[in-house]
Protein backbone atom coordinates (compact mmCIF):
# COMPACT_ATOMS: atom_id res chain seq x y z
CA UNK A 1 0.00 0.00 0.00
CA UNK A 2 3.08 1.97 0.88
CA UNK A 3 4.69 1.83 -2.47
CA UNK A 4 1.43 2.40 -4.18
CA UNK A 5 1.37 5.46 -2.61
CA UNK A 6 4.88 6.84 -3.06
CA UNK A 7 4.72 6.31 -6.90
CA UNK A 8 1.09 7.99 -6.97
CA UNK A 9 2.91 10.40 -5.26
CA UNK A 10 5.81 10.94 -7.55
CA UNK A 11 3.63 10.46 -10.24
CA UNK A 12 1.58 13.67 -9.16
CA UNK A 13 4.96 15.72 -8.13
CA UNK A 14 6.13 14.80 -11.76
CA UNK A 15 3.30 15.77 -13.48
CA UNK A 16 2.71 19.06 -11.79
CA UNK A 17 6.47 20.04 -12.22
CA UNK A 18 5.52 18.50 -16.31
CA UNK A 19 2.38 20.84 -16.02
CA UNK A 20 4.86 23.87 -14.96
CA UNK A 21 7.54 23.73 -17.29
CA UNK A 22 4.81 23.76 -19.96
CA UNK A 23 3.53 26.79 -18.88
CA UNK A 24 6.30 28.44 -18.24
CA UNK A 25 7.21 27.85 -22.48
CA UNK A 26 4.91 30.69 -23.16
CA UNK A 27 4.52 34.17 -21.57
CA UNK A 28 1.81 36.06 -19.82
CA UNK A 29 -0.79 38.30 -21.70
CA UNK A 30 -1.04 41.67 -20.67
CA UNK A 31 -3.01 45.02 -22.51
CA UNK A 32 0.33 47.08 -22.22
CA UNK A 33 2.00 44.19 -24.28
CA UNK A 34 -0.39 43.96 -27.11
CA UNK A 35 -0.75 48.05 -27.44
CA UNK A 36 2.92 47.44 -27.75
CA UNK A 37 2.93 45.79 -31.07
CA UNK A 38 0.11 47.75 -32.25
CA UNK A 39 1.98 50.74 -31.65
CA UNK A 40 4.51 48.92 -34.07
CA UNK A 41 2.20 48.33 -36.66
CA UNK A 42 0.79 51.82 -36.60
CA UNK A 43 2.81 54.46 -34.44
CA UNK A 44 6.25 53.99 -34.87
CA UNK A 45 7.97 54.81 -38.01
CA UNK A 46 6.81 53.56 -40.43
CA UNK A 47 10.19 52.79 -41.99
CA UNK A 48 10.16 50.08 -39.16
CA UNK A 49 7.64 48.27 -41.18
CA UNK A 50 8.43 48.83 -44.49
CA UNK A 51 12.14 47.08 -43.60
CA UNK A 52 10.18 44.56 -41.59
CA UNK A 53 7.39 43.64 -44.49
CA UNK A 54 5.02 44.61 -41.64
CA UNK A 55 2.97 46.65 -43.26
CA UNK A 56 0.07 44.96 -44.01
CA UNK A 57 0.18 42.90 -40.87
CA UNK A 58 -3.28 42.95 -39.18
CA UNK A 59 -3.99 44.89 -35.54
CA UNK A 60 -6.85 42.73 -35.10
CA UNK A 61 -4.40 39.73 -35.71
CA UNK A 62 -2.04 40.42 -32.66
CA UNK A 63 -2.26 37.67 -29.80
CA UNK A 64 -0.08 36.32 -27.47
CA UNK A 65 1.41 33.15 -28.85
CA UNK A 66 0.02 30.43 -26.79
CA UNK A 67 0.93 27.16 -28.58
CA UNK A 68 3.66 25.84 -27.16
CA UNK A 69 5.59 24.49 -29.68
CA UNK A 70 6.26 27.92 -31.13
CA UNK A 71 6.89 29.33 -27.12
CA UNK A 72 9.57 26.54 -27.51
CA UNK A 73 10.60 27.64 -30.55
CA UNK A 74 11.30 31.21 -29.75
CA UNK A 75 12.78 29.92 -26.76
CA UNK A 76 15.54 28.68 -28.11
CA UNK A 77 15.84 31.25 -30.34
CA UNK A 78 16.49 33.88 -27.79
CA UNK A 79 19.13 31.25 -26.26
CA UNK A 80 20.78 30.90 -29.51
CA UNK A 81 21.44 34.60 -29.57
CA UNK A 82 23.90 35.45 -26.98
CA UNK A 83 22.86 39.75 -27.00
CA UNK A 84 19.11 38.13 -26.35
CA UNK A 85 20.39 35.74 -24.20
CA UNK A 86 22.51 37.93 -22.17
CA UNK A 87 19.22 40.70 -21.88
CA UNK A 88 16.78 37.74 -21.10
CA UNK A 89 19.47 36.01 -18.18
CA UNK A 90 19.96 40.12 -16.91
CA UNK A 91 16.23 41.24 -16.28
CA UNK A 92 14.70 40.66 -12.78
CA UNK A 93 12.42 37.74 -13.14
CA UNK A 94 10.62 38.86 -10.13
CA UNK A 95 9.38 41.93 -11.73
CA UNK A 96 9.66 41.52 -15.31
CA UNK A 97 9.62 39.12 -18.06
CA UNK A 98 9.62 38.34 -21.66
CA UNK A 99 6.86 38.60 -23.62
CA UNK A 100 5.92 36.65 -27.04
CA UNK A 101 3.35 38.09 -29.55
CA UNK A 102 2.13 37.31 -33.02
CA UNK A 103 0.29 38.14 -35.99
CA UNK A 104 -0.24 36.59 -38.95
CA UNK A 105 3.23 36.54 -40.70
CA UNK A 106 5.61 37.29 -37.77
CA UNK A 107 6.34 36.98 -33.99
CA UNK A 108 7.25 39.74 -31.71
CA UNK A 109 9.49 39.85 -28.88
CA UNK A 110 9.74 42.32 -25.87
CA UNK A 111 10.86 42.47 -22.46
CA UNK A 112 8.68 44.40 -19.90
CA UNK A 113 6.92 44.14 -16.42
CA UNK A 114 4.63 41.64 -15.17
CA UNK A 115 1.07 42.17 -15.52
CA UNK A 116 0.64 42.14 -11.92
CA UNK A 117 3.86 45.08 -11.74
CA UNK A 118 3.00 47.29 -14.61
CA UNK A 119 2.25 50.89 -14.67
CA UNK A 120 2.49 53.62 -16.80
CA UNK A 121 6.38 55.12 -16.07
CA UNK A 122 8.59 57.02 -17.90
CA UNK A 123 11.74 54.62 -19.73
CA UNK A 124 14.62 54.33 -22.09
CA UNK A 125 13.67 53.17 -25.50
CA UNK A 126 14.09 49.30 -25.12
CA UNK A 127 14.92 46.56 -27.68
CA UNK A 128 12.00 45.16 -29.99
CA UNK A 129 12.93 41.88 -32.03
CA UNK A 130 10.51 41.18 -34.84
CA UNK A 131 11.08 37.45 -36.19
CA UNK A 132 9.59 36.37 -39.04
CA UNK A 133 7.46 33.15 -38.97
CA UNK A 134 10.08 30.74 -39.45
CA UNK A 135 12.62 32.62 -37.27
CA UNK A 136 14.67 32.39 -40.71
CA UNK A 137 15.32 36.39 -40.07
CA UNK A 138 14.94 38.90 -37.02
CA UNK A 139 15.32 42.83 -37.26
CA UNK A 140 16.02 44.80 -33.88
CA UNK A 141 14.27 48.30 -33.24
CA UNK A 142 14.90 50.36 -29.74
CA UNK A 143 11.64 52.23 -29.03
CA UNK B 1 -33.25 128.05 -24.63
CA UNK B 2 -29.63 129.68 -24.75
CA UNK B 3 -29.28 128.57 -21.01
CA UNK B 4 -29.77 125.17 -21.64
CA UNK B 5 -25.81 124.61 -23.28
CA UNK B 6 -24.47 126.35 -20.01
CA UNK B 7 -26.92 124.36 -17.76
CA UNK B 8 -25.47 120.78 -19.21
CA UNK B 9 -21.63 122.45 -19.10
CA UNK B 10 -22.49 123.18 -15.20
CA UNK B 11 -23.97 119.55 -15.01
CA UNK B 12 -20.99 117.35 -16.79
CA UNK B 13 -18.68 119.91 -14.90
CA UNK B 14 -20.74 118.85 -11.41
CA UNK B 15 -20.10 115.58 -12.45
CA UNK B 16 -16.61 115.70 -13.61
CA UNK B 17 -15.59 116.87 -9.83
CA UNK B 18 -17.68 114.28 -8.17
CA UNK B 19 -16.02 111.39 -9.94
CA UNK B 20 -12.23 112.92 -9.48
CA UNK B 21 -13.21 113.21 -5.72
CA UNK B 22 -14.38 109.99 -5.30
CA UNK B 23 -11.01 108.37 -7.37
CA UNK B 24 -8.76 110.80 -4.65
CA UNK B 25 -11.54 109.52 -1.94
CA UNK B 26 -10.55 105.38 -2.59
CA UNK B 27 -6.62 106.12 -3.11
CA UNK B 28 -6.77 108.39 0.32
CA UNK B 29 -8.30 105.34 1.54
CA UNK B 30 -6.50 102.62 0.23
CA UNK B 31 -3.09 104.73 1.69
CA UNK B 32 -4.03 105.15 4.46
CA UNK B 33 -4.41 101.45 5.73
CA UNK B 34 -0.65 101.06 5.24
CA UNK B 35 1.53 103.43 7.32
CA UNK B 36 5.08 103.59 7.41
CA UNK B 37 6.74 102.41 10.97
CA UNK B 38 7.90 105.44 12.48
CA UNK B 39 11.84 104.66 13.84
CA UNK B 40 11.07 105.16 17.71
CA UNK B 41 8.18 102.46 16.94
CA UNK B 42 10.57 100.22 14.88
CA UNK B 43 13.31 100.62 17.43
CA UNK B 44 10.58 100.09 20.18
CA UNK B 45 9.54 96.43 18.11
CA UNK B 46 12.67 95.07 18.14
CA UNK B 47 13.75 95.83 20.99
CA UNK B 48 10.65 94.42 22.76
CA UNK B 49 11.26 91.41 20.42
CA UNK B 50 14.74 91.05 21.18
CA UNK B 51 14.24 91.01 24.83
CA UNK B 52 11.29 88.17 24.28
CA UNK B 53 14.16 86.61 22.79
CA UNK B 54 17.40 86.81 25.14
CA UNK B 55 14.80 86.21 28.15
CA UNK B 56 13.83 82.52 26.35
CA UNK B 57 9.94 83.81 26.19
CA UNK B 58 10.12 84.51 22.52
CA UNK B 59 11.55 82.73 19.82
CA UNK B 60 15.09 81.47 18.78
CA UNK B 61 14.63 82.16 15.39
CA UNK B 62 16.29 85.55 15.26
CA UNK B 63 19.97 85.27 16.47
CA UNK B 64 20.68 88.85 16.19
CA UNK B 65 19.11 92.27 15.05
CA UNK B 66 21.18 94.98 13.36
CA UNK B 67 21.04 98.57 15.13
CA UNK B 68 20.81 99.62 11.72
CA UNK B 69 17.13 100.33 10.11
CA UNK B 70 16.34 101.83 6.82
CA UNK B 71 13.49 102.60 4.68
CA UNK B 72 12.47 101.24 1.60
CA UNK B 73 10.00 102.53 -1.11
CA UNK B 74 6.60 100.45 -1.46
CA UNK B 75 5.48 100.64 -5.23
CA UNK B 76 2.28 103.25 -5.61
CA UNK B 77 2.54 104.97 -2.27
CA UNK B 78 4.20 107.40 -0.39
CA UNK B 79 4.55 104.91 2.26
CA UNK B 80 7.64 103.17 2.99
CA UNK B 81 8.72 99.75 4.28
CA UNK B 82 11.02 99.74 7.87
CA UNK B 83 14.07 97.25 7.10
CA UNK B 84 16.37 95.81 9.09
CA UNK B 85 19.01 93.28 8.71
CA UNK B 86 19.28 90.32 10.67
CA UNK B 87 20.45 86.92 11.03
CA UNK B 88 18.34 83.63 11.92
CA UNK B 89 19.29 80.38 12.60
CA UNK B 90 19.27 79.96 8.86
CA UNK B 91 22.94 81.34 8.85
CA UNK B 92 23.61 81.52 4.88
CA UNK B 93 20.54 83.00 3.96
CA UNK B 94 20.27 87.19 3.44
CA UNK B 95 17.59 88.03 5.84
CA UNK B 96 15.65 91.22 6.96
CA UNK B 97 12.83 92.23 9.21
CA UNK B 98 10.32 94.52 7.47
CA UNK B 99 7.97 96.15 9.52
CA UNK B 100 4.99 97.92 8.34
CA UNK B 101 2.22 99.61 10.07
CA UNK B 102 -1.69 97.98 9.04
CA UNK B 103 -4.38 99.03 9.93
CA UNK B 104 -3.34 100.73 12.75
CA UNK B 105 -0.79 97.57 14.03
CA UNK B 106 2.73 97.17 13.52
CA UNK B 107 3.27 93.92 11.34
CA UNK B 108 6.06 92.29 10.66
CA UNK B 109 7.89 89.58 8.40
CA UNK B 110 11.35 87.97 7.74
CA UNK B 111 12.30 88.12 4.41
CA UNK B 112 15.44 85.95 3.50
CA UNK B 113 17.21 85.21 0.40
CA UNK B 114 19.56 82.73 -1.45
CA UNK B 115 20.56 84.05 -4.56
CA UNK B 116 21.99 81.29 -7.13
CA UNK B 117 25.79 81.30 -8.15
CA UNK B 118 24.81 83.22 -11.59
CA UNK B 119 22.83 85.61 -10.17
CA UNK B 120 24.22 89.23 -10.57
CA UNK B 121 23.82 92.67 -8.99
CA UNK B 122 20.65 94.55 -10.93
CA UNK B 123 19.82 90.92 -12.17
CA UNK B 124 18.81 88.60 -9.16
CA UNK B 125 17.85 85.03 -9.38
CA UNK B 126 17.63 82.62 -6.18
CA UNK B 127 15.05 81.38 -3.79
CA UNK B 128 12.83 83.81 -1.65
CA UNK B 129 11.68 82.64 1.57
CA UNK B 130 9.19 84.51 3.58
CA UNK B 131 8.18 83.62 6.99
CA UNK B 132 7.21 85.38 10.13
CA UNK B 133 10.07 86.34 13.20
CA UNK B 134 9.58 83.04 14.71
CA UNK B 135 10.40 81.11 11.85
CA UNK B 136 6.77 79.95 10.69
CA UNK B 137 6.55 79.61 6.60
CA UNK B 138 4.52 82.28 4.82
CA UNK B 139 5.88 81.71 1.15
CA UNK B 140 8.31 80.77 -0.83
CA UNK B 141 9.68 81.60 -4.32
CA UNK B 142 11.67 81.23 -6.98
CA UNK B 143 13.34 84.46 -8.46
CA UNK B 144 14.81 83.67 -12.59
CA UNK B 145 16.52 86.43 -13.79
CA UNK B 146 14.37 89.43 -11.71
CA UNK B 147 11.00 87.03 -12.67
CA UNK B 148 8.95 85.59 -10.35
CA UNK B 149 9.04 82.70 -11.93
CA UNK B 150 7.97 80.28 -9.26
CA UNK B 151 5.68 80.11 -6.26
CA UNK B 152 5.97 76.94 -3.85
CA UNK B 153 2.82 76.16 -1.72
CA UNK B 154 3.52 73.88 1.00
CA UNK B 155 0.71 71.59 1.61
CA UNK B 156 2.57 69.79 3.59
CA UNK B 157 5.37 70.47 6.04
CA UNK B 158 7.59 67.90 6.24
CA UNK B 159 10.92 68.18 7.38
CA UNK B 160 14.37 67.11 5.77
CA UNK B 161 15.32 64.79 8.63
CA UNK B 162 12.11 62.56 8.17
CA UNK B 163 13.23 62.08 4.58
CA UNK B 164 16.77 61.53 5.29
CA UNK B 165 15.39 58.62 7.87
CA UNK B 166 13.09 57.76 4.67
CA UNK B 167 16.08 57.88 2.16
CA UNK B 168 18.00 55.36 4.50
CA UNK B 169 15.04 52.94 4.33
CA UNK B 170 14.81 53.21 0.54
CA UNK B 171 15.94 51.57 -1.81
CA UNK B 172 16.89 54.45 -4.19
CA UNK B 173 18.66 57.32 -3.35
CA UNK B 174 16.55 60.02 -4.92
CA UNK B 175 14.69 60.56 -2.38
CA UNK B 176 17.27 63.01 0.01
CA UNK B 177 17.71 64.70 -3.82
CA UNK B 178 14.24 65.47 -4.89
CA UNK B 179 13.51 66.20 -1.39
CA UNK B 180 16.23 69.62 -1.75
CA UNK B 181 15.71 71.66 1.15
CA UNK B 182 13.79 75.12 0.27
CA UNK B 183 16.68 77.59 0.21
CA UNK B 184 18.88 75.22 2.52
CA UNK B 185 16.09 75.18 5.54
CA UNK B 186 14.71 72.34 7.19
CA UNK B 187 11.82 72.84 4.97
CA UNK B 188 10.90 70.02 2.39
CA UNK B 189 8.13 71.25 -0.32
CA UNK B 190 6.13 68.45 -0.58
CA UNK B 191 3.34 67.85 -2.59
CA UNK B 192 4.51 71.06 -3.68
CA UNK B 193 2.38 73.16 -6.59
CA UNK B 194 4.10 75.92 -8.57
CA UNK B 195 2.29 79.11 -10.17
CA UNK B 196 4.15 81.10 -12.33
CA UNK B 197 3.40 84.65 -11.50
CA UNK B 198 3.49 87.72 -13.28
CA UNK B 199 5.92 88.82 -14.82
CA UNK B 200 7.03 91.91 -12.86
CA UNK B 201 10.51 93.97 -14.05
CA UNK B 202 12.30 93.39 -11.11
CA UNK B 203 11.71 91.08 -8.23
CA UNK B 204 8.94 93.00 -7.14
CA UNK B 205 7.28 91.16 -3.95
CA UNK B 206 3.62 91.98 -3.54
CA UNK B 207 2.51 93.10 0.16
CA UNK B 208 -0.26 90.87 0.17
CA UNK B 209 2.13 87.94 0.00
CA UNK B 210 4.44 89.58 3.06
CA UNK B 211 1.47 90.69 4.72
CA UNK B 212 -1.65 87.98 4.53
CA UNK B 213 -3.59 89.53 6.76
CA UNK B 214 -4.30 93.33 4.98
CA UNK B 215 -1.38 94.08 2.90
CA UNK B 216 -1.28 95.45 -0.37
CA UNK B 217 -4.24 96.57 -2.02
CA UNK B 218 -5.41 97.61 -5.43
CA UNK B 219 -5.33 100.99 -7.17
CA UNK B 220 -5.38 101.89 -10.37
CA UNK B 221 -2.61 104.30 -12.74
CA UNK B 222 -0.16 101.79 -10.91
CA UNK B 223 3.62 101.72 -10.58
CA UNK B 224 4.33 98.12 -11.00
CA UNK B 225 1.48 95.45 -11.56
CA UNK B 226 -1.66 96.56 -9.06
CA UNK B 227 -0.75 96.51 -5.86
CA UNK B 228 1.86 97.71 -3.22
CA UNK B 229 5.15 95.86 -3.72
CA UNK B 230 8.57 95.70 -2.31
CA UNK B 231 11.77 95.04 -4.03
CA UNK B 232 13.39 92.82 -1.87
CA UNK B 233 17.05 92.36 -4.03
CA UNK B 234 17.68 95.85 -2.24
CA UNK B 235 15.78 98.67 -4.84
CA UNK B 236 14.63 101.31 -2.60
CA UNK B 237 16.60 103.58 0.23
CA UNK B 238 18.50 100.36 1.72
CA UNK B 239 21.61 100.15 1.49
CA UNK B 240 21.57 95.82 1.57
CA UNK B 241 23.46 94.27 -1.20
CA UNK B 242 21.71 91.25 -1.52
CA UNK B 243 23.07 89.83 -4.96
CA UNK B 244 26.48 88.67 -4.53
CA UNK B 245 29.87 89.53 -5.98
CA UNK B 246 29.90 87.86 -8.87
CA UNK B 247 32.39 84.70 -9.10
CA UNK B 248 35.44 85.93 -11.43
CA UNK B 249 34.81 83.27 -14.26
CA UNK B 250 30.87 84.63 -14.16
CA UNK B 251 32.35 88.15 -15.14
CA UNK B 252 32.91 86.10 -18.92
CA UNK B 253 29.63 85.64 -19.19
CA UNK B 254 27.78 88.89 -21.00
CA UNK B 255 24.50 90.02 -20.39
CA UNK B 256 21.23 87.82 -21.38
CA UNK B 257 23.89 84.58 -20.40
CA UNK B 258 24.19 82.50 -17.23
CA UNK B 259 26.88 80.53 -16.35
CA UNK B 260 26.26 77.22 -15.47
CA UNK B 261 27.65 74.66 -13.20
CA UNK B 262 30.64 73.80 -15.25
CA UNK B 263 31.31 77.87 -16.04
CA UNK B 264 29.80 78.03 -19.67
CA UNK B 265 27.33 80.89 -20.57
CA UNK B 266 24.20 79.63 -21.29
CA UNK B 267 22.15 81.99 -23.13
CA UNK B 268 18.84 82.64 -21.33
CA UNK B 269 16.92 85.01 -23.74
CA UNK B 270 13.80 83.64 -24.75
CA UNK B 271 14.13 81.69 -28.02
CA UNK B 272 11.36 81.69 -30.59
CA UNK B 273 10.17 78.25 -31.61
CA UNK B 274 6.53 79.22 -32.43
CA UNK B 275 5.38 76.24 -29.83
CA UNK B 276 3.45 78.36 -27.43
CA UNK B 277 4.47 76.43 -24.40
CA UNK B 278 8.16 76.35 -25.41
CA UNK B 279 8.14 80.00 -26.05
CA UNK B 280 6.96 80.65 -22.22
CA UNK B 281 9.48 82.22 -20.64
CA UNK B 282 8.90 81.20 -16.77
CA UNK B 283 8.59 77.28 -18.92
CA UNK B 284 11.70 77.99 -20.38
CA UNK B 285 13.64 79.09 -16.93
CA UNK B 286 11.68 75.75 -15.41
CA UNK B 287 13.10 73.53 -18.30
CA UNK B 288 16.53 74.74 -17.23
CA UNK B 289 15.98 74.17 -13.83
CA UNK B 290 15.07 70.66 -14.28
CA UNK B 291 17.91 70.10 -16.84
CA UNK B 292 20.10 71.49 -14.22
CA UNK B 293 18.67 69.14 -11.72
CA UNK B 294 19.32 65.71 -13.93
CA UNK B 295 22.91 66.96 -13.44
CA UNK B 296 23.87 66.59 -17.11
CA UNK B 297 25.23 69.55 -18.08
CA UNK B 298 27.93 68.39 -20.26
CA UNK B 299 28.98 64.58 -21.47
CA UNK B 300 31.87 64.31 -18.97
CA UNK B 301 29.47 63.99 -16.01
CA UNK B 302 29.30 60.33 -15.04
CA UNK B 303 26.14 58.76 -16.57
CA UNK B 304 24.87 56.88 -13.50
CA UNK B 305 25.00 60.28 -11.06
CA UNK B 306 22.48 61.74 -13.68
CA UNK B 307 18.59 61.62 -13.00
CA UNK B 308 15.38 62.56 -15.05
CA UNK B 309 13.36 64.88 -13.66
CA UNK B 310 10.55 66.43 -14.50
CA UNK B 311 6.68 67.47 -14.11
CA UNK B 312 3.20 68.67 -15.08
CA UNK B 313 3.20 71.50 -17.81
CA UNK B 314 -0.15 73.50 -16.59
CA UNK B 315 -2.32 76.51 -17.53
CA UNK B 316 -3.68 79.04 -15.73
CA UNK B 317 -5.66 81.98 -17.18
CA UNK B 318 -3.49 81.58 -20.44
CA UNK B 319 -0.22 81.77 -18.50
CA UNK B 320 1.81 78.49 -18.70
CA UNK B 321 3.22 76.89 -15.41
CA UNK B 322 5.41 74.16 -14.37
CA UNK B 323 5.23 71.75 -11.42
CA UNK B 324 7.61 69.13 -10.69
CA UNK B 325 6.37 65.64 -10.21
CA UNK B 326 6.12 64.88 -6.54
CA UNK B 327 9.55 64.13 -4.57
CA UNK B 328 8.57 60.72 -3.40
CA UNK B 329 8.15 59.54 -6.98
CA UNK B 330 11.72 57.49 -8.18
CA UNK B 331 14.30 58.87 -10.07
CA UNK B 332 16.93 56.68 -11.92
CA UNK B 333 19.19 58.17 -15.23
CA UNK B 334 16.99 55.80 -17.01
CA UNK B 335 13.30 56.44 -15.85
CA UNK B 336 11.38 58.12 -13.23
CA UNK B 337 8.76 55.59 -11.68
CA UNK B 338 5.39 57.16 -10.49
CA UNK B 339 3.89 55.58 -7.26
CA UNK B 340 0.08 53.42 -7.25
CA UNK B 341 -1.70 56.73 -6.78
CA UNK B 342 0.02 58.62 -9.38
CA UNK B 343 -3.23 59.99 -11.21
CA UNK B 344 -4.43 61.62 -8.63
CA UNK B 345 -0.90 63.84 -8.41
CA UNK B 346 -2.63 65.31 -12.19
CA UNK B 347 -3.33 69.00 -11.44
CA UNK B 348 -6.74 70.06 -13.03
CA UNK B 349 -5.19 72.20 -15.09
CA UNK B 350 -2.65 70.11 -17.06
CA UNK B 351 -1.89 70.53 -20.66
CA UNK B 352 1.33 68.41 -20.77
CA UNK B 353 3.75 67.00 -19.34
CA UNK B 354 7.69 67.00 -19.66
CA UNK B 355 10.47 65.48 -18.61
CA UNK B 356 13.95 65.03 -18.77
CA UNK B 357 16.59 62.30 -20.80
CA UNK B 358 19.95 63.41 -18.96
CA UNK B 359 22.00 61.98 -22.13
CA UNK B 360 23.61 63.48 -25.58
CA UNK B 361 22.84 61.71 -28.56
CA UNK B 362 25.22 58.68 -29.12
CA UNK B 363 25.92 58.01 -25.81
CA UNK B 364 26.02 54.94 -24.78
CA UNK B 365 24.53 53.97 -21.46
CA UNK B 366 23.76 50.46 -21.83
CA UNK B 367 25.38 50.10 -18.91
CA UNK B 368 23.30 51.99 -16.33
CA UNK B 369 20.06 51.11 -19.20
CA UNK B 370 18.94 47.86 -19.16
CA UNK B 371 17.91 47.28 -23.13
CA UNK B 372 18.93 50.41 -23.98
CA UNK B 373 20.58 51.40 -27.86
CA UNK B 374 24.11 51.32 -28.07
CA UNK B 375 23.72 55.10 -29.14
CA UNK B 376 21.13 57.18 -27.65
CA UNK B 377 18.80 58.47 -30.11
CA UNK B 378 16.60 60.54 -28.45
CA UNK B 379 12.93 61.37 -28.17
CA UNK B 380 10.32 59.83 -26.31
CA UNK B 381 10.53 55.88 -25.68
CA UNK B 382 7.08 53.73 -25.73
CA UNK B 383 6.83 53.70 -22.10
CA UNK B 384 7.08 57.67 -22.26
CA UNK B 385 3.95 57.55 -24.71
CA UNK B 386 2.41 55.42 -22.86
CA UNK B 387 2.76 57.26 -20.00
CA UNK B 388 1.06 60.36 -21.85
CA UNK B 389 -2.01 58.49 -23.30
CA UNK B 390 -2.65 57.17 -19.36
CA UNK B 391 -2.73 60.82 -18.40
CA UNK B 392 -4.69 61.88 -21.50
CA UNK B 393 -7.26 58.50 -20.40
CA UNK B 394 -7.40 60.20 -16.95
CA UNK B 395 -8.00 63.27 -17.90
CA UNK B 396 -10.68 62.59 -20.67
CA UNK B 397 -8.29 65.40 -22.59
CA UNK B 398 -6.16 63.78 -25.81
CA UNK B 399 -4.41 67.32 -26.63
CA UNK B 400 -2.18 66.58 -24.13
CA UNK B 401 1.49 67.14 -25.15
CA UNK B 402 4.51 64.94 -23.99
CA UNK B 403 8.14 66.96 -23.83
CA UNK B 404 11.31 65.70 -23.57
CA UNK B 405 14.88 67.54 -22.79
CA UNK B 406 17.94 65.85 -23.49
CA UNK B 407 21.58 67.51 -23.77
CA UNK B 408 21.10 68.82 -27.42
CA UNK B 409 16.91 69.12 -28.25
CA UNK B 410 13.69 69.07 -27.11
CA UNK B 411 11.31 67.19 -28.71
CA UNK B 412 7.46 67.25 -28.68
CA UNK B 413 4.45 64.60 -29.12
CA UNK B 414 0.89 63.47 -28.93
CA UNK B 415 -1.12 60.95 -29.25
CA UNK B 416 0.49 60.34 -32.63
CA UNK B 417 3.15 58.83 -31.32
CA UNK B 418 5.52 60.20 -34.38
CA UNK B 419 3.23 61.69 -36.66
CA UNK B 420 3.25 64.94 -34.93
CA UNK B 421 6.45 64.81 -33.36
CA UNK B 422 8.82 68.18 -33.92
CA UNK B 423 12.50 68.29 -32.29
CA UNK B 424 13.60 71.97 -31.11
CA UNK B 425 16.79 73.12 -30.48
CA UNK B 426 17.85 73.84 -26.64
CA UNK B 427 18.09 77.62 -27.28
CA UNK B 428 20.00 77.35 -24.23
CA UNK B 429 17.09 76.63 -21.97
Amino acid sequence: MKKILLILSLIFTMSTYAQTEQKNSCTPEHTFAKFKVELFLTKNEKSYREKTGTIEESVDKISAVKNESECIALNNFIEKNDKYHQINQGIDTSLKTIYYYKTSNFYYIFWGFKPEYYRPRMGPKQVFIVVNKDLSQHWEFYK
Amino acid sequence: MKTLPIQLLLLFSLLLVIYSCEKEDSIIEQENRLKTVALEDAQAFLSQSWKKNSSGSGNSFITSISEEINYEDITNTDEELAVIPVTTTYKHLQSRIALLEIDGEVQSVVVSLKPFEHSTPGNFSGELLITDIKGNFIKAFKVENNILVIEYIIKNKIYKNYYEDLDKNSSYNSNAKSCEDFAGTEWCIDGEEVIVTAYLPTPYVSLSHMYPTGGGGEESNCEVGCDNNWNPSGGGGGDANLNPEPEPESENCPEGFYQNLEGECIEILPCNTNDEILDSAALQAAFADIWEQSGALNTDIPMESRLEEGGWIVENSGRFGFIPFDSSWSRTPCGINPPANWASTIPDNIVGYVHTHPFYLGEDRRSICQQAEAEYQGGPSDDDYFLLMAIASEVGNFNILGFVIDGEQITSFDFTRTENMQNFNRCGY
